[in-house]
């Protein structure tokens, strides 16, 4: 059944919800897909086809084909469901690429045609294998993202735990885990990136950067997004091991400290590299998932170009925006739309602009009282007042918004922040720390009325800049749609 | 006391209940009982000893001429409510909200229920037609008196509709239904019908309560009687009767039973009387005039006569309703002594005192009073079935017997404001569903949105604890897992599935009410106040306290009810759960299947295929060879589809043989199905590329391993 769903009931439920002045529903409608009665869509891959199909893999590793993925009302026999591919084993992403589906199995990444044109898929070829698979439970692989040469990349979870002695060699030593893998098309997985806990999401951004989104955990005081390349480490311990391997491409560090903050891992930790965006726990979610850029041109709304990243916990999707400050990729965060009606775990844009999101909570908890399924969210064409870009500067930060705002309710003492930073360690989580209030000197507003520069005397570098922006208005009178944003400020720009 | 009746134990109040009235009755009666059980003449419910008064079930089941003044005045008030007082007399503005006139019922098709001669009689004089109706009489044969009741006649028998038709219906079936589904609750029994509960040998106890009349069923056409029956509300829209959720076949076969009672046909009087002619037009006048339209609609706008306002009334007058000497255009009423003091009495506090406010439960008692909720639940000690008609009240599932009144009685609505959820107590009182207790017969009635939606808000406001229990819901937290609920729930966890079912499963044990519908059904925090400590909670249940003197009790109310919550789409807990629920079959789907999981002696890059007709073997795409391969049942996917931890699964069948070690360097490359199902795996070998199929033989005895290198085909046979 379609449904229009509001926000304002489930919003009662979060904790440290935001105060919706209007609902979402005023700016994206969400729509809700009706499946085909006893399949269990726990949907964790999404691929549009150039034709505009839609192909869901699931985690019983099938993938289902949706011949009018934008059918209205999205009842079955409208969408057209179709069992393409099935028997893989926990399928965890879906890619089309050059006339095929690749989807990444617990041990490999699989090519699935369909040779005899009949619309099932006939031939599972291995495109990628070789990582080690030790039977521990915690050994997801997730992918493939695929840059702009074609090359794939794999994230690979840690094991977290023992494996199983039937995986023979592989029991103790299982080889790669906690990397992301690139695969040269014809050449065995590389290890390309280190220091992952648990890296559900994988993709890349509309240059063709691979990015990954991570968990909460030890080693990760909170969610990061990390900005994948060669030779990276992103901090998590387990990884380590391998770096012995003669093909690594990251010299061990050699042991880690514990306790430092992860402000002073930059600079302490040989080869750590910082995230591109950290999430703020419980704040911004518990759990970033698949994420997917807006390449919409603008179909989906004001916000073309960013990171929409899917929301476990919170059954929602938030909103990143990048920026390249000192040659490295750095960025701010945004709440975008939660109560969806289970947990997010893929997302992409149908050809028609509008986003879809596949869903599954088994195996955690989330807010949403869904097992499984597909959403789909329609930009109705109204622009809400939001926070479009946050862009750092040398003395604070650039907020440029999607409308002009009232120049009467913008005053430089409304405006609050704090930065904090957190503790890198082998145990689990940290809280915030080393917190300071923002000392705010300023807030001028652009002569368009679009863009507030607001002055702040104590930046920290490596610092989360956490701001609760006042409740301005637009020229029209509409008031501003999310009032978080959190800036991850590894390096202060110099001019 | 009707204590005895409850359908769970109750601490008996120190304050006595006021009503005792069905117990002195029901003594009384007793003796008469048995005289009239053994008189096969009276046998049919239409031949019930007949009330001889104006009939209002709860009057005659809560009040005594024993009781005071102070507790009969309310009996007034019930009767002012009850017989509609307020249609005729306007009621001080004090009282307008409290006693607001009761829709009387719709005659826009009356001229299919009952003809001519039918409507006549029953105008003519309500009472002897149909002795205990509320209907009153207004013609106490004073000039012009037949001319008008002439009149009526051919008015209402012109008001006539097209209705579908419905199916014949079957006595038999119908005299089943009726004395199973409730209709006894407030209707008389059968005395030759004996209830299955009733032990052999003994003598069938008659009702100590006098039954709502129904000595008019018998005119009715049949075709509109079950109509009637099928949906009430329509032409009685006051929801004293309400609907019973019959099927058409149902009502067509209660229509049925209650037309076997028929009696035989009366002299006509009214042809002896040989009136002339009387026109419809006279009879509409004559409807108006007579002040029938302050109770009844006809479907066309008609004004209302009203009579003297309340204030003005005279509770002694020597004349008027409730006087010895009834004239013709006065309401006859056929009031019993206790009536005419309780109605004085009520009429006297009308024209004294604003009504005293009510509380949240006295609000709740006041609609109850006027629904005959009481007939079958009770509430705050008060109501319940009186035992001889809580025999009636039947279980269709043995298994439930052992739970006793529990499982046969309709529950108590003790706590019901803070344990339904709105949205279920919507649909149990004007819903289409909202049972959730199979195995018992009696339905739960549907009384109309517009006499029952009063009670939700009182109900939620009388009920609600002070400080609520509180349960976090939100999903956020770890512990918010559905399979962390579905295993505590399971067999080897707290074993809910001992007594609850769930879906399409039974429970282990006694069939206690499925939890399908728990988190639309119940307030999450009833949920948590019933699991932490049941007896408190809900008294007499059976629900063991499982989760005392548990460390993590909170959490785990929490999991379940998030298993709950997401039930549809989960599978079911351990126990309930087949063994076969997630077991791959190719017999079914009639094609290979083929499965890639941890497989145990084949390792972790283990590809399952199973051939119908019981032939399995593994795959290992590591070395690129067939491991093992076995005969009977394939796999089981639970652990990949549902486990966390993902366990490695072991074949279900038997006649496991390991295959011989592979030769060279080998390098897997895929599979590829052909029409049938098949895959043929294909690797490098020392450079070559190899295919290599397993297919059963024609004889389906074992297997055939063909193995194309470079294109060169070799067979071999292996049969184990």
């Amino acid at each position: 059944m379609v449904r229009l769903k509001h926000f304002a009931l489930a919003l009662g439920l979060l904790i440290n919800a935001t105060v919706h002045a209007v609902e979402d529903a005023d700016y994206y409608n969400i729509l809700t897909y009706q499946l085909p009665e006893n399949v269990i869509m726990e949907a964790s891959g999404l691929a549009v086809l150039p034709d505009g199909r839609l192909a869901v893999a699931i985690r019983r590793g099938e993938v289902w084909m949706l011949d009018h993925p934008e059918a209205t009302p999205a009842a079955t026999e409208n969408v057209g469901f179709r069992k393409f591919a099935s028997g893989m084993h926990e399928v965890l992403g879906l890619a089309w690429h050059e006339g095929a589906l690749y989807a990444t199995q617990r041990s490999e990444i699989t090519r699935l045609r369909d040779l005899d044109g009949d619309g099932v898929a006939d031939e599972y070829a291995t495109a990628s294998a070789g990582w080690g698979v030790s039977g521990n439970y915690h050994e997801y692989a997730y992918g493939p993202a695929i840059d702009k040469e074609g090359n794939f990349y794999t994230s690979l979870n840690a094991s977290l735990g023992k494996g199983w002695e039937g995986a023979g060699d592989e029991a103790k030593l299982p080889l790669w885990r906690g990397w992301c893998m690139r695969t040269v098309p014809g050449s065995p997985p590389e290890p390309w990136a280190a220091g992952f806990r648990s890296p559900c999401g994988i993709g890349t951004d509309l240059d063709g950067e691979v990015f990954v989104t991570d968990q909460q955990g030890n080693w990760f005081g909170t969610n990061p997004l990390l900005h994948v390349r060669k030779g990276a480490f992103f901090g998590h311990g387990d990884a380590v091991r391998d770096m012995s391997q003669p093909n690594s491409p990251i010299k061990s560090p050699g042991k880690l400290p514990e306790g430092i903050t992860t402000a002073e891992a930059i600079h302490n930790v040989p080869g750590y590299c910082p995230p591109a965006v950290w999430f703020p726990y419980v704040k911004m979610g518990q759990s970033p998932t698949g994420f997917r850029c807006d390449g919409t041109d603008g179909k989906f709304g004001p916000f073309a170009g960013q990171m929409f990243v899917g929301e476990f916990v919170l059954s929602g999707v938030n909103r990143v925006f990048l920026e390249k400050i000192g040659g490295e990729i750095q960025g701010a965060c945004f709440p975008f739309i939660k109560g969806l009606q289970c947990a997010s775990l893929s997302v992409n844009f149908l050809a028609d602009g509008s986003m879809v999101i596949g869903q599954s909570n088994r195996g955690w908890n989330s807010a949403g009282n869904r097992p499984f399924g597909l959403q789909r969210i329609v930009w109705t064409g109204k622009t809400p007042l939001d926070v479009a870009k946050m862009q750092a500067q040398k003395d604070g930060f650039k907020f440029t918004f999607t409308i002009p705002i009232d120049p009467g309710s913008v005053r430089a003492k409304d405006f609050n922040g704090i930065s904090y930073t957190y503790t890198y360690q082998s145990k689990y989580g940290s809280p915030e720390m080393d917190t300071q209030d923002l000392k705010i000197t300023a807030a001028d507003l652009s002569a368009d009325h679009t863009m507030i520069h607001v002055k702040v005397a104590n930046l920290r570098a490596g610092y989360v800049h956490e701001f609760k922006l006042p409740e301005f208005k637009g020229k029209d009178g509409q008031p501003l749609w999310h009032r978080d944003a959190y800036y991850t400020l590894n390096r202060i720009p110099a001019e | 006391m009707t204590n005895v009746d409850m359908p769970t134990p109750v601490i008996v109040p120190t304050v006595p209940i006021r009503h005792s009235s069905s117990a002195i009755r029901y003594c009384v009666l007793v003796a008469a009982a048995v005289f009239l059980s053994a008189n096969p003449a009276r046998s049919h419910p239409l031949q019930a000893e007949p009330v001889d008064h104006a009939h209002v079930f709860n009057f005659d089941q809560f009040y005594i001429p024993e009781d005071p003044d102070e507790l009969i005045v309310d009996g007034g008030m019930l009767l002012i409510a009850e017989l509609n007082c307020a249609a005729c007399h306007a009621m001080p503005d004090a009282w307008k909200d409290r006693l607001p006139a009761k829709q009387g019922p719709d005659l826009s098709a009356v001229g299919n229920r009952l003809n001519e001669d039918s409507l006549w009689r029953f105008i003519r004089s309500p009472q002897s037609r149909k002795k205990g109706t509320q209907m009153p009489g207004l013609f106490a044969g004073e000039e012009g008196d037949v001319e008008a009741v002439e009149a009526i006649t051919m008015y209402l028998s012109s008001l006539k509709k097209d209705q579908p038709k419905l199916p014949e219906g079957d006595a038999q079936r119908g005299r089943e239904v009726y004395h199973t589904v409730g209709c006894v609750a407030c209707h008389e029994p059968a005395a030759d019908y004996r209830p299955a509960k009733a032990a052999p040998d003994t003598v069938l106890e008659k009702p100590g309560l006098s039954s709502v009349p129904i000595a008019l069923a018998d005119d009715y056409d049949f075709q509109s009687l079950a109509h009637f029956l099928l949906d009430p509300l329509s032409c009685r829209p006051a929801g004293r009767m309400p609907s019973m959720r019959l099927t058409e076949q149902e009502a067509s076969d209660i229509a049925a039973y209650l037309h076997t009672g028929r009696l035989p046909p009366k002299m006509d009087e009214r042809a002896l009387l040989k009136l002339p002619p009387q026109t419809v037009a006279q009879g509409r006048e004559a409807f108006i005039a007579r002040r029938c339209t302050s109770c009844h609609t006809t479907g066309e706008d008609m004004p209302k006569q009203t009579a003297k306002p309340f204030a003005s009334l005279n509770a002694s007058a020597s004349t008027g309703c409730l006087s010895g000497k009834i004239q013709s255009g006065i309401p006859r009423y056929d009031f019993k002594e206790l009536q005419t003091r309780a109605l004085r009495l009520a009429l006297q506090r009308l024209q004294m005192d604003a009504p005293a406010p009510f509380t949240a439960q006295q609000t709740v008692d006041w609609h109850m009073m006027r629904l005959n909720c009481y007939a079958c639940h009770d509430r705050e000690s008060k109501g319940g079935p009186e035992e001889p008609r809580a025999q009636y009240f039947h279980v269709n599932d043995p298994g439930a017997e052992s739970l006793g009144e529990l499982a046969h009685l309709p529950p108590s609505l003790d706590r019901i404001g803070r344990k339904l959820t709105r949205d279920w107590l919507q649909r149990i009182l004007w819903g289409k569903d909202g049972s959730v207790r199979p195995y018992i017969d009696t339905r739960m009635p549907n009384f109309g949105q517009a006499q029952t939606e009063p009670l939700i808000a009182p109900l939620e406001e009388a009920d609600a604890l002070a400080t609520p229990v509180a349960i976090n819901v939100s999903g956020l937290e770890k512990h918010h897992r559905a399979e962390s609920g579905r295993q505590l729930m399971g067999a080897t966890g707290l074993a809910c599935v001992a007594c609850h079912g769930l879906k399409d499963r039974k429970s282990l044990g006694p069939p206690v009410l499925r939890l399908t519908h728990t988190v639309e059904r119940l307030r999450p925090e009833f949920f948590k106040e019933l699991l932490l400590n049941p007896q408190e909670t809900q008294p007499g249940t059976v629900m063991p306290p499982l989760f005392m003197g548990r460390k993590k009790a909170d959490q785990e109310i929490e999991s379940i009810w998030t298993y709950l919550r997401e039930l549809d789409g989960q599978p079911l807990p351990e126990g309930l759960l087949s063994a076969t629920d997630f077991e791959l079959k190719p017999d079914v789907e009639r094609r290979p299947i083929v499965f890639r999981s941890f497989i145990e002696d084949v390792g972790t890059h283990a590809i399952g295929v199973g051939f119908p007709g019981g032939l399995n073997a593994a795959f290992d795409a590591k070395t690129s060879r067939w491991v093992i391969i076995w005969k009977g049942r394939f796999l089981d996917a639970m652990s990949n589809w549902q486990e966390r931890s993902m366990p490695p699964i072991k074949p279900l069948g038997t006649g496991v043989k390991k295959m011989p070690p592979a030769i060279g360097m080998r390098s897997f490359g895929g599979y590829r199905l052909d029409t049938a199902g098949v895959p043929t795996f294909w690797y490098q070998q020392d450079g070559k590329r190899v295919e290599d199929t397993l297919r059963p033989t024609p004889d389906g005895k074992g297997f055939e391993h063909v193995l194309k290198i470079d294109g060169k085909e070799t067979k071999e046979t292996l049969s184990w």
